[in-house]
């Protein structure tokens, strides 16, 4: 067998809201369950249980369309603050394994265990105890694969779920991906996968025997990539923790909008609320991204580079609402989304001479409290009368009774 | 034009002009040294690159007048390996010829009416002050200055003079290093340098045959030392309104010997995180700590004497802004004082000239795990 050059992990948590509500309510062992908004507010399924997934329900399908498919669908509204808890319960386990941690979402990582592997032991044997001591400290099942590349390791994770653990070892690697469909490459979507498969590429093996001049014709740099991935040649490295993150807040509307007037109030408040978290975290960031749905779900994400890394709210919004002015022809709004990306610690940390210390500090003041608000009784209890004047015709928000004191 | 100097001289005057002249130009009369001879027996030498301009004049056994613009380095590299004594030079607008005792040197001219216009400064009431002070309240205050291009006005040094008084300031957002001198200067004056320029100005200053004035116009400024100028295009404004966030009252001050704070913090720096480079500075009565911790390299901590009997504090900062600070301070001791570790901290030399006056504002960091309100 070749040695491990380089050795990495994927740990993805198995239907990871769902699975702690069903830990936490064991009457609700067996049955599907979802975790998302209601079906009448046009919510859709944030994480389904395998019991839902049998009735074809999977995350990000309308809710109204899971109901449809299972009328005795439990929904559950999902509790952050408790998945976020075990989530930093998971990169505890993860940083005990690796300094090199690269966290997808709250239940999802990629670890560097490189460096690891001489003092903590083999492979296979590594995975089993990053399973074991999840296990022991959440009482919840993940699905591990591990690798020599990074991306075939998070292929790997996904093959035997739930509660898997799939190994592929160096040298193993291109027969590992060879039978794959071509859709379990990263970075082909719908349409390259059509594409592909209009010249008769299916798998991954397939790819890999191509003529690399031709995918270079038709799909530029892409193609290129695409290959070497096919051949198991990827140079990506883990990004620790806070390089890969991004901040965004997006929201889907009960009924579809078109008054510039309300959506632009939505993305003030939107990029208020990714302003306060990155400040929070004390990061800046230097892409600034709008996301648009349709009412004929056409999606469209658009994204402006600034001169330098920003964590204020009104940079990130004005950068939005620019973005907005652009790229919106007046057509229904179904989903209207902010986030920033290129995050790097804010700007050498050091305070601001000139920005008025006590004005800001009162800002930060009420953002925390609002925060502290929204926590406790579910999502957007405070809107800028802006929002809210726009927000009249569309009936109660949906809320969650407050929990504890 | 016919003319003859002395090797030594020729090259010390070209070394300060050629500085000036632009690696590569999308103009190439920019690569050029303007040579001017006049019959009185002044030969003039001047670069520019369009923002700044320098001028040298030096005395030469004169013939004939006359102009010719060269390749600048080209006759610099030349004039810089000869080892006579004397050399002699002639040209017309098609090239200047290069004569000694060990050979002959051409080269071609280029368009003598190409050569820019050095801009139009009114010659009245031109600011005079003494090279040396004025280089260093250049040093104590040009690091300071802000790289980033989205915040032009702070990429500038601010001169402002006022009637018994000429400070320099510079500022990044996060550090101020404001220098001051006094005199009966008797005029009202604002100018925001670009730091090229003085860059240039020091490089001049160390070559100082006279006393230094300042003049300017709208869009220029003009430093005349002895007989060599340099022009240079001034920023646009405005400046930040600095003296609204010097503090008023920062009670809790603390004295400690410059060399060892320096020294201390040399070394805590290297364990330090590299992004950041965050210190933790830990005040009580008579002990002042610095720490440094940098994930994956390991972590520092120092203890030095202080004179300090105010209330314990703990105060982040980037200690590459102190260190940088620090290293243009001069003197035994240096002054610190503090209102809390959100604000503005105060840094000052415990001796100053009587005429000098420095001062400098490093904004913390914000430590992790502080309180928002801090």
């Amino acid at each position: 067998m070749a040695p491990w050059e380089r050795i990495f992990a994927h740990v993805d948590m198995d239907a990871f809201y769902a699975s702690v509500e069903i830990r936490d309510d064991p009457s609700l062992a067996g049955r599907p369950v979802v975790v998302g908004g209601s079906p009448g507010a046009r919510g859709v399924v944030s994480a389904a249980s395998y019991e839902a997934r049998r009735f074809g329900i999977h995350s990000a399908m309308p809710m109204a369309e899971a109901v449809r498919r299972c009328p005795r669908l439990v929904i559950l509204p999902g509790d952050f603050a408790k998945y976020r808890s075990v989530s930093e319960q998971l990169m505890e386990i993860f940083g005990r394994y690796s300094p090199a941690v690269e966290p997808l979402s709250l239940d999802e990582a990629f670890l560097d265990l490189s460096g690891t592997r001489r003092s903590l032991g083999p492979a296979d044997l590594l995975g089993r105890r990053i399973k074991e001591d999840i296990r022991s400290a959440t009482r919840l099942t993940a699905s591990v694969g591990i690798a020599p590349v990074k991306f075939v390791a998070k292929i790997a994770s996904d093959l035997e779920k739930p509660d898997g653990l799939v190994l592929v070892a160096p040298g193993e690697v291109e027969a590992f991906l060879r039978p794959l469909p071509i859709g379990r490459l990263w970075g082909v979507g719908p349409r390259t996968r059509e594409a592909l498969e209009a010249i008769g590429i299916r798998t991954i093996g397939r790819l890999a025997a191509a003529d690399r001049k031709l995918l270079v014709g038709r799909f530029g740099r892409h193609g290129e990539h695409l290959h070497d991935l096919a051949l198991g040649r990827d140079a990506r490295e883990v990004v620790p923790d806070w390089e890969a993150r991004s901040y965004s807040h997006e929201e889907t509307f009960a009924r579809d909008r078109a008054d510039a007037e309300f959506l632009e109030g939505v993305l003030l408040d939107q990029a208020h609320r990714v302003s306060r978290r990155l400040r929070r975290d004390a990061v800046c960031g230097r892409t600034v991204q709008l996301k648009l749905r349709f009412s004929d779900f056409r999606t469209i994400t658009r994204r402006e580079t600034l001169s330098r890394p920003t964590a204020d709210a009104s940079v990130i919004y004005r950068t939005g609402r620019d973005l907005f002015a652009r790229h919106w022809a007046h057509g229904a709004v179904r989903l209207i989304g902010i986030g920033v990306s290129g995050i790097v610690p804010a700007a050498a940390g050091s305070l601001d001479l000139f920005t008025d210390r006590e004005a800001e500090e009162r800002r930060q003041r009420l953002a925390e409290a609002i925060d502290r608000l929204d926590e406790r009784f579910g999502r957007s209890t405070l809107l800028p009368a802006k929002v809210l004047r726009a927000r009249e015709g569309d009936g109660p928000h949906p809320r969650r009774p407050p929990r504890g004191a | 034009m016919k003319f003859s100097t002395s090797q030594s001289g020729f090259q010390k005057a070209l070394h300060l002009v050629a500085s000036v002249v632009p690696g590569k130009s999308t103009l190439p009369i920019l690569e050029t040294v303007l040579v001017e001879v006049s019959p009185a027996g002044e030969v003039t030498l001047t670069a520019t690159d369009l923002d700044i301009s320098v001028r040298v004049q030096r005395a030469g056994e004169v013939e004939e007048g006359g102009r010719v613009a060269v390749a600048a380095r080209r006759l610099h590299d030349v004039v810089r390996e000869l080892r006579d004594a004397e050399i002699s030079l002639t040209g017309e607008e098609s090239g200047l010829t290069l004569r000694c005792a060990s050979g002959r040197y051409r080269f071609v001219g280029a368009p003598v009416d190409d050569f820019p216009g050095l801009p139009e400064i009114p010659d009245q009431k031109p600011l005079q002050v003494d090279p040396a002070k004025m280089e260093r309240m250049v040093r104590q205050t040009l690091y300071a200055v802000s790289t980033d291009e989205t915040r032009p006005e702070l990429t500038g040094l601010f001169l402002s003079i006022s009637d018994d008084q000429m400070s320099m300031v510079a500022t990044n957002g996060h550090r101020l290093a404001r220098a001051s001198l006094s005199g009966a200067f008797k005029q009202k004056r604002e100018m925001l340098l670009p730091p090229k320029a003085l860059n240039q100005l020091l490089r001049l200053i160390g070559d100082a045959d006279g006393p230094l004035e300042i003049s300017g116009s709208k869009n220029y400024a003009r430093i005349r030392i002895g007989s060599t100028q340099l022009y240079s295009r001034l920023l646009e404004g405005p400046f930040p309104d600095y003296e609204k966030v010097i503090p008023k009252s920062n009670p809790l001050r603390a004295v400690v010997r410059r060399e060892d704070l320096l020294a201390s913090l040399r070394r805590i720096l290297v364990l330090s995180d590299s992004q950041t480079r965050q210190v933790k500075i830990m005040l009580e009565p008579g002990r002042l700590q610095i720490m440094a911790q940098y994930q994956g390299a390991g972590e520092a901590q120092e203890e030095l004497p202080v004179d300090y009997d105010g209330t314990p504090l703990t105060i982040g900062y980037n200690g590459g802004y102190l260190l940088e600070m620090l290293k243009t301070f001069d003197g035994e001791r240096v002054e610190m004082a503090f209102q809390s570790a959100v604000s503005a901290g105060l840094f000052k030399p415990a001796e100053l000239q009587p005429d000098e006056d420095l001062l400098c504002l490093v904004m913390p960091l914000r430590l992790p795990g502080d309180d928002a309100a801090g």
